[in-house]
């Protein structure tokens, strides 16, 4: 039986084509991806083209698609292929496990092409429903509109979690960053509102608290969180940034640190702690500030935290500033990790995990995989913030066998940077530049039990043409579970009206208050 | 009709069409810019985006109608046509009689003003569309206020809430306004009762206080709770506020309130006398003339960059220059950048940048402008500073609103980066526009043929013009000290980029940089003749500093002359202020590095 799922509109296959033995060029490429069985509609079009030395041709005067699996048969057609939402789900549920196969015809004038037949991979894993990421404009120092939107993945449904907009005026901006979850739980989230009316956001458990994570024994306040799995506990990175401009690279901007530590914030005793380093200096005292760590984040076992540290000295003749400017490509991150026993609330010495300043490189930004096998991080040539740099790439290091080598499937020519695991771990989003070089994207991959990848294919959107046009970056991109109940306007009012808890502070201990 | 009908009716369309022919005559550059600093797509992104505040459809509109000034006579064209359509209406929300149609030119006289106020706001306002806001929103509201007065009286207050829920969200602030008018119009209104007049009133007052704060709680969440009334008007704040620049607004407002209210008996039978009704109308026109002309920015620096960088944009560099000739102002450091830029590319600038006036003068705004904003961005990629100026384009961009300008700068670097991804992404932005799609389509071979940019003019000299060598730094805004800065360190055998080092050096007064600059241009251009600016400075320096023996060197006659000259003036005139020796030197030697290197300091660049 031929069930023909009914198509928006009344397309048809042309009965008179010329084949071509080559896969179409589609905008966005979701030839032979493989994807979730719960994700939104997958959108395309025909992309502009050019042959050697020709005219630019236009996308298609139109397009057809077929979508086959077994008996099931979608039609589609018009200048973009747009999935009905309830008739692709019913597909994705039938092919689960199999492959949707994809026609595409496409007409210039009157002359109609049809083009080789690719396959949508559908994985019986699904993904996280929500998927939260700022949206941000990939500019240098100013900003104006900052949001942190939170977007439903198996539809179109996005929705403003957060706009720094609410509490701008035009002589005091805010900023809002870094948003995190504990466990993927929408109810246990934080962000970082900057400049005015500035202060962490925490939302835990149905309660909504402003709190101001800064004092003389931090650098900065809290940076880039890490909730610890379980316990009311994050830990974040306190950086002092800087910036600086390439005149001549593709790369642009060199973002860096001049200084950074590990500190502990513990959410009940609204108390924060500065995490020391171990081995003491030749005088006896406690000194890390040639020590650069950043990035922190959990093992799911909740006993082992990870970060990235760069070894830094400066030249005492010099502005800091002036100082890492020149040096910007000295600084190599690699990975450690410490113990931390949950009981005792305290942390073991330091261990490298990945030592990428012997390769000649840097990483950041490590990320376990639920299952606590594998540690995927981004790798680049140096610094701490690689979404700048076209070579970055993620790598994996297999825990169990120590191995680690760059991610074949998941990587592209261009810049691959933050990344996440999906709460099954059989999912990652990474933010990737690879379409233009400048605008990021997050990207979608599987990733089996052996730390396989499959080509990623870009967040689908209503409008296939979205991405093309759409001129802010995608920042930050981290699954959840469920969306964030609360509205921008809730939060807005937090900062507003609050002047923000002050944390009680302890000062550079391995050992937290129990 | 009747001629006291008549009169002033023509005198009003007489008036649109001096207001159309001035704009035509004397902002046709400025007009031009605007729509350069505009952005519309014809896209339901672009629709979206502008929806998310409230008066977000003012702003499409507006951003709509903006692009037209692309060629002014259609933008003014449209402009006057909706101002038109707003008088029209305006008599008919208020039952204004024929005879008094002179009236309605003052809102159209106030929204004259707050356009042709705006001076150097026009890069730094946020507003979309801003050239249209205004009038469309007005025209709305005073449609709405027609329509309101054909509801049955019975209706009316819950039209007027019905209103408030509907405008607010199309019109912002303009949509309020036209609910309180609303209210207040219905205490004229004959065929309503005291208590109908009373809670109609009242409604109009709650529905305008309390629809933006439903709005900001259930819809919106873009904007500031601190904004909610003020949507859709333009905010004159950088890091400042200036209010004085809310002033065709606030009258705009109370205009059309005293339309509103009810008019006494008494002044209307007086007003009806003939005598009463021609002082008035004249009285009026005075006024509003009066008005318009103080409030209309001129300034001379301002013209003339603006008529230098519409010539920019057509590469007509000859242009440029002739609009600097006989320069009757001091010119801003832009002025000075353009007209350099302008010479260079004419290989002209060794001979005559000394023979137009410099100078450093402030720009004539309330607020600090920076040089970034103006031409910085035009100047860094004409100079090969792509980076730099896409840096500027996403800056403003981000800050300010896309707009054309930047889109197509934008494409610019990317393509001469070799970042053809990217600028067709710019590329494919730009066809979505009504006016730049052309130029856009024309750069689409660029990007799919990168190896063709060789033949395209623009193209080639500024990639020949990039910087070989990477490093980090910053501008921090200031385009002309960091662009001269950066090549003093350049070292370069290309002709054109060792001229422009030979150039900074001479920018720096620099003698130690300036000798081994001159020996290469010298050695790149053997055979041909040593510009006159280079003689000079190579002649001044060599008596100044006697590192290099210059007496076997040919000079130019009137180089030694001028020197000579200048050196025996400076001897008679010691004592004298520098101010003092300026104006005795500069009828001379105005034209010489030696009156720019000895008369010419501290000019601030910005």
């Amino acid at each position: 039986m031929v069930l023909a799922l009914a198509a928006c509109n009344s397309a048809s296959v042309p009965e008179n084509y010329t084949q071509l033995d080559r896969l179409p060029d589609i905008y966005p490429d979701y030839t032979d991806v493989t994807i979730p069985v719960n994700i939104a509609p997958l959108t395309f079009m025909m992309k502009q083209g050019s042959p050697a030395g020709g005219e630019v041709n236009s996308e298609a005067d139109e397009m057809v698609a077929r979508l086959t699996f077994g008996n099931e048969e979608m039609v589609l057609g018009g200048d973009k292929i747009q999935p009905d939402v309830d008739d692709w789900h019913k597909m994705l549920q039938q092919a689960q496990g199999g492959d949707i196969t994809v026609e595409v015809f496409a007409r210039q004038g009157e002359q109609w092409t049809g083009y080789k037949p690719f396959a949508l991979h559908v994985s019986t894993d699904s993904i996280d429903p929500w998927l939260s990421y700022r949206l941000i404009s990939p500019s240098y120092v100013a900003y104006e509109e900052l949001t942190l939107n939170q977007r439903c993945l198996e539809n179109y449904d996005e929705r403003v979690m957060v706009n720094n907009m609410l509490c701008s005026t035009e002589s005091k901006g805010q900023c809002v960053n870094c948003h995190n979850y504990q466990q993927y739980n929408p109810d246990r989230m934080l962000f970082h509102a900057r400049q005015n009316m500035g202060g962490t956001v925490m939302a835990y458990d149905g309660k909504l608290m402003k709190i101001n994570i800064s004092g003389d024994s931090i650098l900065s306040a809290g940076v880039y969180p890490a909730w610890h799995p379980w316990l009311p506990l994050v830990v974040f990175s306190s950086n002092t940034t800087g910036q600086s401009f390439h005149i001549a690279h593709h790369n642009k901007i060199e973002v860096y640190d001049l200084a950074s530590d590990l500190i502990a914030y513990d959410v009940e005793k609204n108390q924060v702690t500065n995490i020391r380093e171990q081995s003491p200096t030749a005088d006896g005292e406690f000194n890390d500030s040639t020590e650069f760590d950043t990035y922190p984040f959990w093992a799911p076992d909740g006993k082992t935290l990870y970060y990235c540290s760069a070894h830094f000295v400066y030249n005492d003749s010099l502005e800091h500033d002036a100082d890492v400017i020149s040096r910007a490509k000295e600084f190599k991150y690699n990975i450690f990790k410490k113990s931390f026993d949950p009981e005792t609330m305290s942390f073991g010495p330091r261990q490298m995990v990945f030592n990428a300043d012997s390769l000649d490189k840097s990483a950041i930004l490590p990320r376990i995989s639920p299952d606590g096998r594998f540690l995927v991080f981004t790798l680049g040539n140096y610094g701490c913030f690689h979404i700048w740099h076209h070579e970055a790439d993620l790598w994996m290091i297999d825990l169990d066998s120590a191995v680690a080598q760059r991610m074949e499937g998941i990587n592209s020519d261009d810049t691959e940077s933050y990344h996440s695991w999906s709460s099954n771990g059989r999912w990652m989003v990474v933010s990737s530049r690879r379409e233009d070089g400048n605008y990021t994207r997050p990207f979608i991959a599987h990733v089996d039990g052996q730390g396989r990848c499959t080509k990623p294919f870009v967040l689908p959107q209503a409008d296939p043409e979205y991405h093309r046009l759409f001129m802010k970056s995608y920042n930050i991109p981290e699954f959840m579970c469920g969306p964030v109940k609360y509205k921008p306007q809730d939060f807005a009012k937090i900062l507003r009206k609050e002047e923000g808890q002050n944390v009680l502070h302890a000062q550079y201990v391995n050992r937290l208050g129990k | 009709m009747k001629r006291d009908r008549l009169f002033p009716i023509l005198l009003v369309a007489v008036a649109l069409c001096v207001i159309a022919w001035s704009l035509l005559a004397f902002e046709d550059n400025l007009l031009w810019k605007v729509q350069e600093l505009n952005l519309h797509l014809n896209t339901g992104m672009f629709f979206k985006q502008q929806m998310v505040v409230a008066g977000g459809f003012l702003t499409w509109l507006g951003t709509f109608f903006t692009e037209f000034f692309y060629h002014t006579w259609q933008g003014v064209l449209m402009l006057c046509a909706w101002w038109a359509l707003l008088m029209w209406l305006s008599a008919k929300a208020f039952c204004v009689k024929a005879k008094w149609a002179v009236l309605m030119l003052i809102p159209v006289t106030l929204l004259l003003t707050s356009n042709m106020e705006l001076g150097y706001w026009i890069y730094y306002l946020k507003l979309r569309g801003y050239f249209f806001v205004g009038t469309i929103g007005l025209t709305v509201a005073m449609a709405s206020i027609w329509g309101y007065r054909s509801v049955p009286a019975t209706f009316r207050p819950v039209a007027v809430v019905v209103a408030g829920a509907v405008l607010y969200p199309l019109l912002g602030a303009y949509g309020l306004l036209a609910v309180v008018l609303m209210g207040l119009l219905s205490c004229r209104q004959k065929d309503m009762k005291r208590l109908q007049k009373a809670v109609t009133c009242v409604l109009a007052v709650l529905t305008a206080l309390l629809v933006p704060v439903i709005y900001y709680w259930t819809v919106y969440y873009q904007t500031n709770y601190d904004y909610i009334y003020q949507a859709a008007l333009p905010v004159f704040e950088v890091d400042e506020a200036y209010p004085e620049y809310y002033t065709p607004f606030v009258l705009l407002g109370l205009f059309y309130v005293a339309m509103a209210l009810p008019f006494p008996e008494k002044w209307q039978q007086k007003a009806e006398k003939t005598s009463v009704w021609a002082v008035c109308q004249v009285t009026l026109l005075a006024v509003m003339v009066w008005g318009v002309q103080h409030y209309w920015y001129r300034d001379y620096n301002f013209e003339k960059e603006l008529e230098m960088r519409r010539a920019m944009e057509q590469r007509d560099w000859e242009g440029m220059l002739r609009a600097i000739t006989a320069f009757e102002d001091e010119p801003t450091r832009a002025i000075v950048m353009m007209k350099n830029l302008a010479l260079f590319r004419l290989g002209r600038q060794g001979d005559e940048m000394y023979h137009y006036k410099t100078g450093a003068k402030a720009h004539n705004a309330p607020m600090r402008v920076n040089m970034t904003q103006v031409v910085g961005r035009a100047i860094y990629y004409e100079y090969g500073q792509a980076n730099y100026c896409y840096r500027w384009c996403l800056e403003d961009g981000v800050e300010f609103g896309w707009r054309a300008e930047y889109l197509k700068y934008m494409t610019r670097c990317a393509l001469v980066n070799g970042e053809t991804e990217v600028a067709k992404k710019y590329i494919q932005l730009l066809k979505h526009t009504r006016f730049h799609k052309e130029w856009a389509e024309a750069q689409e071979q660029y990007a799919y043929h990168p190896e063709t940019m060789k033949d395209n003019e623009e193209y080639a000299i500024v990639k020949r013009l990039m910087m070989q060598e990477d490093h980090l730094g910053s501008d921090n805004g200031l385009a002309e000290m960091y662009l001269m800065n950066i090549l003093l360190d350049v070292n370069s055998f290309d002709p054109l980029v060792q001229e422009l080092t030979l150039l900074s050096a001479l920018w720096k007064k620099d003698i130690g940089l300036f000798w081994p600059r001159f020996f290469n241009y010298a050695n790149l251009h053997k055979g041909e003749h040593m510009p006159r600016h280079y003689q000079e400075a190579a002649y001044l320096y060599g008596h100044l500093e006697h590192q290099v023996d210059i007496s076997k060197m040919p000079f130019d006659e009137d180089v030694v002359r001028n020197y000579n000259d200048f050196m025996a003036l400076a001897q008679r005139c010691q004592g004298m202020t520098e101010e003092q020796m300026k104006s005795l030197f500069y009828p001379q030697f105005g034209k010489t590095f030696y009156y720019e290197y000895f008369l010419i300091r501290n000019q601030k660049s910005n």
